[in-house]
């Protein structure tokens, strides 16, 4: 454990290396939404209501959506992969841990600092009466949150894993990232989707990491409705793990390298 | 004079001949990677649906966005995209500053012989032409089911438009990329020229609300100039005044351009392995 904290700090220290970055990140992550908030301005200008949504409720969506995006988006599958292709894995696979939580405490430590901006912009949100918050609700959110974070990086781990087979796969995380933000109500919530999509949508990771979290935190999910999406949370994160466990250990049989 | 333009020529057409070796080098790369360069068009492919499907889906609910319908909004999502694809197959090489100045791989370009402005910003990613080949696809689809009449008058000041957007967005990318040279790592800061570019692909009306951003997609931030004034002059609503405007823009970023790299390669040390 305490190996893995030492991962997690050291990352930390990595991204506070560079200040003027870390100031750009903020910048980069407000703006990037506030192209989002100009396009929904326009179209709620012929229209009061769309798809269950007012002005304010597609606004605050997207301010969840990004906000989960922050704290849970994973890079493990550019890391993976480029470890793979450039032999660089095996300096990792010699050391005394485990390749897995190694990544996951390194990951951790580069969301720190974005859990700031998350609980600042959140804080706001509150302040400014755009969100009713309350300690229960708040408590829901962290577990699914928690939950989301794994499920993201099992995600990434398994298609960074593809590299042992496929070598070079950047554009094939970049296409199936596309798919999960699309499918998960990155681009649109749910209920733009054709009614028969969407028995389906709710039921994929994507949906229950993203578009779920989101819908919950806006109030619009029954009580039971919460229960048994946390329930499908662990059961894709059951099904991922299993899958890691099998794709790793096939994998690095596979893995070839000549590295210095 | 007349030695000095016979070295420049010389100079460029040296720069150019690298330049195609290099590209080759990069074309030969990506055939040894096929499964990768087939999911590269494929998310291409499934990027331009996913987001003409959102646009679809936008437009099931609306009739018009700040007074454009769904054929002028797929006529600059056509060109938008059209744009996009040779913008990142080509012309957005000055990001890679960045990684070059923070590596310390810069000192070795600068020993190659020919224009280091050139060699640092130099770009080719030939699977990302997808994105073009259907921009083009969804323009012409647009163009044909509006109606709408292409004679030479409006497709030769389209076609020298976008050659001008392209050659803007390498200046600006340039600009971009070599802030690295004052703050080395920049990557949150090249992200916001993504942000910037993504501005592009919206009616130039949308702004008209927020007076500063109005102001500044036509001044400091040029987008409207990048595929909105083109996609104006194939509707047949250009405005001439911005079609100048355009060639004007795209001059003071060479020069921001030039005078920021200048600047930042007296600041740049390196000792590269």
């Amino acid at each position: 454990m305490k190996k893995y904290l030492a991962i997690a700090r050291l990352s930390l220290q990595e991204d506070l290396v560079y200040r003027s970055n870390f100031f750009f990140y903020f910048w980069d992550q407000t703006l990037s939404f506030l192209v989002q908030v100009l396009l929904w301005t326009i179209v709620f200008k012929e229209s009061d209501s769309i798809a269950g949504f007012d002005f304010n409720g597609i606004i605050q969506y997207f301010v969840i959506v990004r906000l989960i995006q922050i704290f849970t988006v994973s890079r493990i599958a550019y890391v993976l992969g480029d470890l793979i292709i450039s032999g660089g894995l095996s300096r990792f696979l010699i050391r005394p841990w485990s390749f897995f939580w190694a990544m996951f405490s390194r990951q951790l430590g580069k969301k720190i600092y974005r859990f700031f901006y998350f609980s600042l912009v959140i804080a706001a949100l509150y302040f400014f009466g755009f969100v009713q918050l309350s300690l229960v609700k708040i408590l829901i959110f962290l577990v699914m949150l928690v939950n989301v974070s794994l499920l993201s990086f099992l995600y990434s781990f398994n298609l960074g894993a593809l590299a042992f087979w496929a070598t070079n796969i950047t554009s094939l995380i970049w296409f199936f990232q596309q798919a999960a933000d699309f499918l998960g109500g990155g681009w649109l919530p749910a209920s733009f989707f054709p009614v028969w999509t969407l028995w389906l949508i709710k039921k994929l990771p994507f949906y229950l990491a993203l578009g779920f979290p989101a819908e919950f935190f806006q109030g619009k999910m029954e009580p039971g409705g919460v229960l048994i999406g946390i329930g499908q949370q662990l059961i894709w994160i059951f099904i991922f793990f299993f899958l890691t466990a099998l794709i790793w250990g096939k994998g690095v049989k596979q893995y070839e390298a000549v590295g210095n | 004079m007349k030695q000095w333009v016979i070295e420049a020529k010389n100079d460029w057409l040296h720069s150019f001949m690298v330049y195609l070796v290099w590209a080759r080098m990069i074309w030969l790369r990506q055939l040894a990677y096929r499964f990768n360069s087939f999911f590269s068009s494929l998310g291409s492919i499934f990027w331009l649906a996913g987001s003409l499907l959102t646009l679809n889906l936008i437009f099931g609910k609306v009739h018009s966005l700040a007074g454009w319908d769904w054929q002028s909004m797929l006529v600059l999502y056509g060109v938008y995209n059209l744009w996009w694809g040779i913008m990142v197959a080509f012309f957005n090489g000055g990001l890679a500053i960045s990684s070059r100045v923070r590596m310390g791989s810069l000192d070795k370009i600068m020993l190659w012989p020919g224009k280091v402005f050139f060699y640092a910003s130099m770009k080719f990613e030939p699977e990302l032409l997808t994105h073009f080949l259907f921009g083009l696809i969804v323009l012409i689809a647009a163009l044909i089911r509006s109606g709408l009449s292409i004679s030479i008058s409006n497709l030769g000041p389209f076609i020298i438009l976008m050659i001008n957007s392209w050659l803007l967005i390498f200046f600006i990318s340039v600009i971009f990329g070599a802030t690295a040279f004052w703050f080395i790592e920049n990557s949150h800061l090249t992200n916001l020229f993504w942000v910037w570019e993504s501005l592009a692909k919206y009616p130039r009306q949308f702004f008209i609300h927020y007076k500063l951003l109005y102001l500044a997609v036509y001044t400091i931030l040029p987008v409207v100039f990048i595929a909105v004034v083109p996609a104006e002059v194939l509707l047949s609503r250009s405005n001439w005044f911005l079609v100048a405007g355009s060639f004007l823009v795209t001059l003071i970023a060479a020069f921001l351009a030039k005078t920021i790299w200048r600047l930042g390669l007296k600041r740049y040390s390196g000792v590269s392995i």
